[in-house]
């Protein structure tokens, strides 16, 4: 209470004529209006670590397809000659000790990482949504069998079941994506059911069922765009999920089979080199790393940008 | 919270035995036993395969196969005998082979609690200084760098370098040491992260504003307050990490050539060793479920919200 | 009547990313012993931060109790305390009691450990001793079957009964003031006259003294003394009870009576609803902040922050209108009733 008149100001009868507040607009909204996905992008940009880690991924991906046709090599073939070479100007990250040429090999192997990654992304998000979607819409007996299944899956060792299935369906990348497709779904359609139970109780869904909208609309129009944030992010955790995944295996000689090649079977193949070749280790580790870092990064960076609540 | 934890174990029960049929049943489907010409059979004199398949009921149909296999694990716990390594029962590998995986696996659940919940703790209670910042690289690090790179890491490292550790076979503590850091290092940004995130939750919470009010001291009001309900949501996490201790015990026991469950495991699914694959993933498959319930009964435990709500569905 | 409290020109800032927001700007108040006091405004005014303040239970950083202010409590300035002395304060001369039950009792802890940890810390009592009076508290704060109550988990309590469980806690040790954060907001509308009694009857029986923050002027009618109303960071009016509710004199309070609900109201016109929002205090308006939702604003209001006049000695206000060069303004007629301002209750 100790408002100290300005001096400046001089006070006189003008000053006090009451003008009132009806042409003060004191609820105008001074904000531009710009939609959700615009402030997503306007976020996800900002975020500096995020947007690097965009980036690398980009490069990586990029070297990945394009990266044989550089080098000049072709990752199969074998040079007797040139065995175990450290990596020089010839042999970027050097030859293994077949003499392939190792440059040509990460790339190729990485191409088989991130396909794999990603389409058994898709798959998963795929069937998750599907299982999710029908359990938590329809809900019920459905949603309890549903359920069910989800738990007897959810209660087994995951890297048992993608063991058993290789044994079953022999080993190759197809039965790999199969096996590590199979298992993942349930975290997704729990997700899934989750959102839409939660979102099945907001009084907006309940308003549009109570002007008649369609089932179909609800879906899309309600639905899907408030699930997608959570499964754009889920996604993006995933990939390298699944690059770990089959990596794992490949290591332990479960995964890809020769001659194809991927980063974990390239990994497992010069750990035996460890003591003489490090180097022949190095380079798809630091692939595998760098890939499932920027994932990572990106995906929390992602999880910032869609958060609702953080908005601004 | 008995009746609960009764109908858990019923459940669990009930998947244990879907999962001995379907391991079973889909072990037994697979084309090509070791014994057949494509495999080991064609080294083998035609009587010593008929012998060989007697001895081992594989020639009988499979539904008596399984009840047999049923009958034996039951009362006598017999897995049965593995069909690669003549004279050596699944039983037997698992008495020699499980106790080194659990000294490796419990050493690093225990170095991963430590460090891992220390550092989510200093560093949730330091958000945004220096310590925190160096504990969320780590953690990034751990959730990014799979095991078998971090082994291999360790085993230039301390094995070739420096030479102070061995980084191959095993023995006495000294060989455990590598294998274990190895194991843990997951776990230790898994945890790390999660207690952070907790400890965070929790500092915000009105009560710690209640306990503030009431003049409790700084170590009480962490110990007491923030500690006691931060660790809550950590302990759900014990069930689905014992997942990660065995499949990272399937890679590291392989890379520092320790003679466990994991690296056997692994080994039986490459040489087709099908009696030890089935009898394993039982073994693991009971171990998991059976952690979850233990899991859920600590809840309960820590939760005293759980202890009702549990108890009525 | 003591002076028991004292703040001078307490000014609070939270450094936020959007740069300083100075939530509180030089307020000044005492409390009187055993008196009650309620600081009331709508959410943002600065009257939560100002409570914690006082006990010093804001988080620094990203708040800042600003050079220059005071809280004298005993003689001694609270702002300028050392953990170790606020520790021996808080809970035992000063304690409070926060707006939602549901979340500010530990759901790990037993309800009667809770109200027994303070009395273990300020009065030196054993587990068992301390106990015995938590017991004996929750039989004070009428909660039945105190003893078996005291074993159980807040979750095993209802809202009204969590909220009685909090002043159990705050008043355990017999503080000199106890200071209530919306302490029914949370509640049942039937809950919420039953806490208020509650804290009335208990604080006739203790002499303590109260200060109640809350947004609804209905509630603190027929329990404080003395009322402060605060806008932006600043008190805009103050006087006792009386005062406030007979011969308002700023068109905020007079905002905040006209919409409170009463039966009485003739014409069965619309509540009256206050428009827009306070101002960002991020960059604070140089003249009086109430200014662009007042209907009388003037010119002047927008230029220069008014000064205090003071009516009588107990009522205080700071408006433009006061000064002698403003046109008279009438009191709305909505709050003249039957010929009486609108009154208590």
């Amino acid at each position: 209470m100790t408002g100290n008149i300005n001096s400046s100001i001089e006070l006189n009868q003008e000053k006090f004529r009451i003008v009132g507040c009806e042409n003060l607009d004191a609820e105008k909204i001074n904000r531009k209006s710009i939609t959700f996905w615009q402030d997503v992008w306007r976020r996800f940009k900002s975020n500096k670590v995020a947007v690097g880690a965009a980036l690398l991924l980009l490069i990586i991906t990029l070297l990945c397809i394009f990266g044989p046709y550089i080098s000049g090599y072709e990752y199969e073939v074998i040079d007797k000659n040139n065995r175990n070479v450290s990596p020089n100007t010839t042999y970027w990250f050097g030859t293994d000790d077949m003499g392939r040429d190792l440059f040509s090999r990460v790339c190729i192997g990485g191409r088989i990482s991130i396909i794999i990654g990603i389409v058994c992304t898709f798959i998963m998000i795929t069937i998750g949504i599907l299982i999710g979607g029908i359990a938590g819409y329809f809900g019920g007996l459905i949603d309890d069998i549903l359920m069910r299944i989800i738990e007897i899956i959810g209660s087994i060792p995951r890297l048992i079941i993608i063991i058993l299935i290789q044994i079953l369906l022999g080993r190759g990348i197809f039965q790999l994506v199969f096996a590590l497709t199979i298992v993942s779904w349930t975290a997704t359609a729990r997700l899934v059911r989750g959102q839409i139970l939660q979102l099945k109780e907001m009084e907006f869904i309940l308003a549009e069922h109570s002007l008649g909208a369609s089932p179909s609309r609800i879906i899309f129009k309600h639905l899907i765009p408030n699930v997608l944030g959570v499964i754009i992010v889920r996604m993006t955790f995933a990939v390298p999920e699944f690059i770990f995944e089959e990596a794992f295996l490949s290591f332990v000689g479960l995964g890809i089979q020769p001659p194809q090649t991927s980063w974990g079977a390239l990994a497992a193949t010069a750990q035996g080199n460890l003591m003489f070749y490090p180097y022949q280790l190095f380079f798809p580790c630091l692939f595998i790393s760098l890939t499932m870092l920027s994932f990572n990064l990106m995906g929390d960076g992602l999880n910032d940008a869609l958060d609702p609540k953080l908005r601004q | 919270m008995c009746r609960f934890i009764f109908k858990r174990i019923g459940y669990a029960l009930l998947t244990t035995f879907i999962i001995i049929t379907l391991t079973f049943f889909l072990i037994h489907s697979i084309p090509g036993d070791p014994i057949s010409p494509q495999n080991l059979g064609k080294y083998l004199p035609e009587d010593a395969v008929k012998a060989f398949k007697e001895k081992h009921g594989l020639d009988k149909p499979l539904i008596v196969q399984y009840g047999m296999f049923l009958k034996r694990l039951i009362l006598e716990g017999d897995f049965g005998d593995s069909l690669i390594y003549i004279g050596r029962s699944v039983n037997k590998t698992i008495k020699e082979c499980a106790p080194t995986s659990a000294i490796i696996g419990g050493q690093a659940i225990i170095i991963e609690l430590i460090l891992g919940l220390l550092m989510g703790i200093v560093a949730g209670f330091n958000r945004g200084k220096w310590i925190d910042q160096v504990a969320m690289v780590v953690v990034i690090l751990g959730i990014c760098v799979p095991s078998f790179v971090v082994a291999s890491l360790l085993q230039y490292i301390f094995g070739v370098k420096f030479n102070i550790l061995p980084i191959y076979g095993w023995g006495g503590f000294k060989e455990t040491i590598l294998p274990s850091i190895a194991l843990s290092f997951f776990g230790i940004a898994m945890f790390g992260k999660y207690m952070r995130n907790s400890v965070l939750s929790v500092v915000g919470e009105d009560y710690i504003l209640t306990a503030k009010a009431k003049g409790v001291s700084k170590t009480n009001l962490i110990i007491k307050h923030v500690l006691r309900n931060a660790i809550i949501p950590i302990v759900t996490l014990f069930g689905p990490h014992l997942m990660f201790i065995f499949a990272g015990s399937f890679v590291i026991e392989r890379i520092f050539a320790v003679p466990g469950l994991g690296k056997y495991y692994v080994d039986s699914v490459a040489n087709s060793d099908y009696t030890m694959v089935l009898g394993l993933t039982i073994l693991y498959s009971v171990l998991f479920i059976f952690s979850l319930i233990l899991v859920d009964i600590l809840y309960g435990i820590v939760d005293p919200r759980i202890r009702i709500t549990k108890g009525d569905r | 009547m003591q002076k028991i409290l004292e703040v001078k020109d307490l000014r609070v800032s939270f450094h936020t990313y959007a740069g300083e927001c100075q939530a509180v700007r030089g307020v000044s108040f005492h409390v009187n012993e055993g008196e009650t006091l309620a600081v009331v405004g709508e959410s943002g005014c600065g009257k939560t931060v100002t409570s914690k303040a006082i006990m010093k239970l804001l988080p620094e950083p990203p708040s800042e109790i600003k050079e220059g202010s005071v809280i004298l409590f005993k003689d001694k300035n609270i702002v300028n305390m050392k953990e170790k002395e606020l520790r021996l304060l808080r809970g035992s001369e000063i304690s409070m009691i926060f707006q939602d039950p549901m979340t500010s009792l530990n759901p790990t802890s037993k309800t009667g450990k809770q109200i027994a940890e303070g009395l273990m810390i300020h009065r030196g009592m054993n587990k068992k001793q301390a106990f015995e009076e938590a017991v004996k508290m929750l039989e004070t704060v009428k909660i039945p079957n105190a003893r078996k109550r005291a074993n159980q988990y807040p979750h095993e309590f209802s809202g009204g009964m969590r909220q009685r469980a909090m002043i159990a806690i705050a008043l355990a040790c017999n503080p000199s003031i106890l200071i209530a954060d919306e302490p029914t907001t949370a509640l049942d509308v039937t809950i919420q006259a039953q806490i208020m009694d509650l804290i009335k009857e208990l604080q006739k029986k203790l002499g303590t003294a109260v200060i109640l923050v809350t947004h609804d002027l209905g509630v603190v009618a027929d329990v404080a003394d003395r009322i402060q109303v605060m806008y932006a960071g600043k008190i805009v009016e103050r006087g006792t009870t009386d005062e406030i509710f007979y011969n308002p004199k700023h068109p905020y309070t007079w905002a905040l009576l006209r919409s409170v609900p009463k039966l009485s109201t003739k014409n069965k016109s619309e509540l009256y609803s206050l428009k827009g929002t306070p101002p960002d205090l991020v960059s604070p308006p140089v003249g009086c902040p109430f200014a662009p939702r007042c209907e009388y604003c003037m010119e002047i209001c927008e230029e220069a922050m008014p000064y205090a006049t003071e009516i009588t000695s107990t009522h205080e206000v700071s408006c433009w209108l006061q000064h002698p060069m403003a046109p008279k303004v009438e009191v709305p007629n909505e709050l003249m009733v039957g010929g009486e301002i609108n009154g208590a209750s």
